[in-house]
């Protein structure tokens, strides 16, 4: 029937002047590190990256070295995730996959990421080309990103580099729609009035005033969007269309394993629960982002 | 003026109203809140942003939720404790025999629903007319708050008005089981000028024609005077002082009333002498502070205001808390 | 007459409304509909309306933050409307604007000295960071508010002295003129005074001229020399301070001063309530655009715009009640 508009609900934090200032980003981190779910994302991220930069010193086994007396053993004491029809231990796989699966994920959303907020900020804040960037992305949006990225590579060829491009370019549509709104109620506000009527030039109030102030919806899309890119990545080599054998990617892996899957579930269950790890990790992480950059906390 | 004769239709009794803070502690956001208001009487409540003013009002109606805060103390509203009553008798309470407007009139009402179904539902919920009279009586109301074209209006949505036709409509609403007591939140300040002189004639006019009680929270000292018979001055969850209209804005006692009142620029003075302001800012709640909370700002602290913090002190019908009128004699 | 600091003539701003796109000769909502007026230096000039009249857009339309559609501003004797875009770089350093929202005014990632240095440095004062950082003290001394204050983000201050940097910020290039759109209307009673002189006392020491618009009435009176009143985009009356509050000469004016509460509750004068709201700016009436809530209406107000007429020295109205070739005997009131 009636709805509250009342601000004094919300209870007043005493704001002591003798504390030291804290910046936005150094609360927003404050906040974040009180988040459970994001500081465990963040420690499987942690543990995934670590492990697969430190790859040579956790096994003894070379990544590609066929042994075939060794071939689809099952997880054992010598080999703790099993072997798969070369020989080659699924452990040390995984692990040199990580380094191609999230070196995909970081390259895909850089990528996405650095053309999107470019499109999102000529969109939003010069407004002349808006039209025709958004009609654009409707367009890219309107397909399935899967299906996007499979047309992609159909057209560049089949392999790694332009999996990672197909994907890329699957993403970046949200990043423009993200950064176009967040630029577009940005600039009308009035401390970007005051820079214009202070005579600041464009270029110092896009990198100044406006990129700061949106960081946080950036951050939060690439972390989840991190997730998605390895997502898609792994389903387009496991489709037989990103990486190709013997690269140990882990959609790759698991495209392998998928013919083995009745002798050795090993070698399609692993890779599966490390791509499934990572990107609760992205997820769990960048909800809590979300939370801790939430501009309404205080 | 109010009659003395009058029956006394609300009355609080110390309310304490706390906030739960982000770090787990308390703020109270009011502290030892005495108030009554008779029958047909309008009492102004007065403060700047944070005095707990609106508060107060959200309080007074249980629209504080649960896992925000909460309120003690006894609010006697037609001799019924609304602190012990069960949340189904408060239902039946709010909107009949006590309502509410808010300062913003975009918000206020609901953007999906027609103008007549929203007055209608409040009258369905506190009556038992049929359809066909609840929607006579949407557009008595909407005629009576002086609403030009109200079978039209009742079919229109709420973005299709101006805001001063907004505020008419949350009258209406409010006014339509005519409540013994409105409580209107800053009903004015989101209104230009010539707007809000509409609207208090209309509140004002109401109030003859149905006999409601108004409580009217607001900052403007202009307002007061114009709508006010009793005003209450309100600074960091306390009252300071409490006077009839005349006496508080001819005689005010506490400094702070006294410096809300040079802040004004004042209309019919002709000089280019600069303003009285009071000096600091207005305090945050949840700081901690002992003695007088107003004794930073004030310009007549004195040692015992930086102690204790002062009691209120009833000079007649004006009650002031401040130290200076501890002894009769000192007052000027 | 000497010159004037600003001599705005004809501005009109006029926002097209509906699909650009696909409708070209679209509405037109007259934001800012054929305004003329002079500012002298050193003198403060008001301007009140209610919302929606178009100060805050003629206030913009000044430093170019909104561009006029037509019309001409001269600021110092020269074209604003005119300049090149590094042209109107340089003249923002000699037009300031302080805005209403202290609470959106400033950047929330920056601190106050970076908001500060960078009014400086893109304006080249100061020779090095050091001068610079110094002259952030005295700006900040200036405006009320401590050194100390320097290094802390907007966040951490109230709104009052939110608002003080705003005006530090503006003051920082030196400015002959400062439009003050509204900006003391978002702050508590008690701290409005203290803002409110704080505008008397800096117009002093930097030798200012203001533009000081907002809908309060009682604050425009107290701090202006003269005073426009503006309706739907026009300027309806133009008088000194004492001359337009002596002697209200247009209807609108009349209402607007009548519908102020008093602060004596002995006072109730009589009211002028005005009918009905603020037509839309789309599809103003005919004529005078008051006409329809105008006590005074009469046959030609509907059909033909009124003229700017001086009806006294420096009394400047737009009604027809005071023209001589529609109303032989001008009455009072």
């Amino acid at each position: 029937m009636m709805t509250k508009t009342e601000g004094n609900l919300q209870p007043v934090v005493p704001e002591e002047l003798g504390s030291a200032s804290l910046s936005f980003f150094g609360m927003a981190w404050k906040k974040l590190r009180k988040n459970k779910g994001a500081m465990f994302g963040g420690a499987i991220l942690l543990f995934f990256i670590l492990t697969s930069i430190c790859a040579p010193l956790l096994t003894s086994y070379p990544v590609n070295e066929m042994r075939f007396d060794e071939s689809l053993k099952a997880p054992s004491a010598e080999h703790w995730l099993g072997t798969d029809e070369f020989g080659r231990d699924i452990f040390t796989r995984i692990l040199y996959g990580g380094r191609v699966s999230l070196l995909m994920g970081l390259v895909a959303v850089s990528i996405a990421g650095t053309v999107g907020v470019l499109l999102g900020v000529i969109a939003g804040y010069y407004r002349r080309l808006d039209l025709y960037i958004m009609q654009l992305m409707d367009i890219l949006l309107a397909f399935p990103s899967l299906l996007m990225a499979i047309a992609i590579v159909a057209v560049l060829g089949v392999g790694l580099t332009n999996a990672m491009i197909a994907v890329a370019i699957s993403v970046i549509p949200s990043f423009v729609r993200v950064v176009r709104g967040s630029v577009l109620a940005v600039r009308e506000k009035e401390y970007i009035e005051s820079a214009r009527a202070l005579g600041v030039r464009d270029w110092k109030i896009i990198f100044r005033h406006i990129l700061p102030n949106i960081a946080s919806p950036i951050i939060v899309l690439a972390t989840l969007q991190f997730g998605v890119s390895i997502l898609a990545a792994a389903a387009l080599s496991f489709l037989g269309l990103g990486a190709q054998p013997p690269n140990p990617e882990w959609g790759a892996l698991v495209f392998v394993g998928k013919s083995f899957l009745s002798q050795a579930w090993w070698m399609t269950l692993f890779p599966g629960l490390a791509i499934m790890l990572v990107v609760l990790g992205f997820n769990l992480l960048g909800d809590g982002l979300r939370d801790a950059l939430d501009p309404r906390m205080k | 003026m109010a009659n003395t004769e009058e029956k006394e239709l609300l009355k609080v009794e110390n309310m304490y109203i706390h906030f739960k803070a982000e770090n787990g502690g308390h703020i109270q956001a009011v502290k030892d809140l005495n108030l009554t208001i008779k029958e047909g009487e309008t009492l102004a409540v007065v403060g700047e942003s944070g005095c707990g003013k609106s508060v107060t009002s959200l309080s007074l109606m249980r629209l504080i939720p649960k896992n925000a805060g909460y309120t003690e103390g006894k609010i006697l509203f037609e001799g019924k404790d609304l602190n012990k009553v069960s949340e189904r008798e408060m239902r039946s309470i709010r909107g009949n025999t006590m309502s509410m407007i808010f300062q913003e009139p975009m918000t206020s009402l609901n953007p999906v629903h027609k103008i007549g179904k929203q007055i209608g539902e409040v009258i369905y919920l506190h009556s038992s007319l049929s359809q066909a009279e609840i929607k006579e009586k949407s557009i008595e109301m909407l005629k009576k708050v002086g609403i030009p074209r109200a079978e039209k209006i009742m079919d229109e949505y709420p973005h299709q008005l101006s805001g001063g036709m907004r505020q008419r409509v949350m009258i209406a609403m409010a006014m339509a089981c005519t409540p013994k007591l409105l409580i209107a939140d800053e009903p004015t300040t989101a209104l230009d000028v010539t707007i809000q002189a509409q609207i208090l004639e209309l509140m004002n006019e109401l109030k003859k024609d149905f006999h409601t009680a108004i409580l009217l929270i607001t900052h403007d000292l202009g307002v007061v005077a114009e709508m006010a018979d009793r005003v209450m001055v309100m600074y960091y969850g306390q009252i300071v002082e409490q006077a009839d209209v005349r006496t508080l804005l001819k005689k005010p006692k506490h400094p702070y009333t006294v410096g809300l009142l040079n802040s004004v620029p004042d209309m019919n003075d002709d000089s280019d002498k600069p303003l009285v302001p009071i000096v600091g800012n207005v305090p945050n709640l949840g700081v901690i502070q002992t003695g007088c909370p107003f004794y930073a700002r004030c310009p007549q602290a004195f040692q015992k205001c930086h102690l204790e913090n002062p009691p209120l002190f009833e000079r007649g019908e004006q009650w002031v808390r401040c130290w200076l009128y501890e002894n009769q004699e000192v007052i000027a | 007459m000497t010159d004037a600091l600003l001599d705005v003539k004809e501005l009109k701003v006029y926002f097209p409304v509906g699909n650009r796109f696909f409708n070209k000769n679209s509405l037109f909502v007259k934001a800012v509909d054929d305004i003329s007026f002079r500012v002298q230096k050193g003198e403060t000039l008001g301007i009140v309306g209610e919302s929606g009249c178009g100060k805050s857009t003629m206030g913009r339309s000044i430093l170019r933050l909104i561009e006029p559609t037509s019309g001409s501003v001269k600021f110092k004797g020269r074209e604003v409307t005119d300049l090149s875009k590094n042209e109107l770089r340089k003249l923002r350093s000699d037009i300031q604007i302080v805005f209403q929202d202290p609470y959106a005014s400033l950047n929330p990632q920056l601190t106050v000295e970076s908001i500060l240095g960078e009014a400086l440095s893109t304006h080249q004062i100061g020779q090095h960071a050091k001068e610079r950082k110094e002259m952030v003290t005295d700006l900040l001394v200036n405006v009320g508010l401590s050194p100390k204050h320097a290094g802390r983000y907007p966040h951490e201050f109230s709104g009052g002295q939110r608002q003080r940097i705003g005006i530090a910020r503006a003051i920082a290039v030196n400015p002959s003129l400062i439009v003050a759109d509204e900006p003391v209307s978002a702050l508590d009673v008690s701290v409005q005074a203290q803002i409110l002189n704080l505008f008397q006392h800096l117009k002093k020491t930097y030798e200012l001229t203001y533009i000081f618009i907002a809908h309060d009435l009682s604050v425009v009176k107290h701090v202006s020399d003269r005073i426009g009143v503006m309706y739907l985009g026009k300027m309806v009356e133009q008088a000194g301070k004492k001359q337009l509050f002596q002697k209200p000469l247009h209807p609108y004016t009349q209402a607007l001063m009548s519908a102020i509460p008093s602060l004596d509750p002995d006072m109730k004068k009589e009211r002028i309530i005005l009918k009905g709201d603020v037509p839309s700016p789309i599809s103003p009436p005919t004529g005078c655009y008051f006409n329809p809530r105008c006590q005074f209406r009469m046959e030609v107000c509907e059909k033909v715009k009124p003229r700017e007429i001086e009806a006294e020295p420096g009394h400047f109205v737009s009604c027809h009640l005071y023209d001589r070739d529609i109303h032989p005997n001008p009455t009072e009131k």
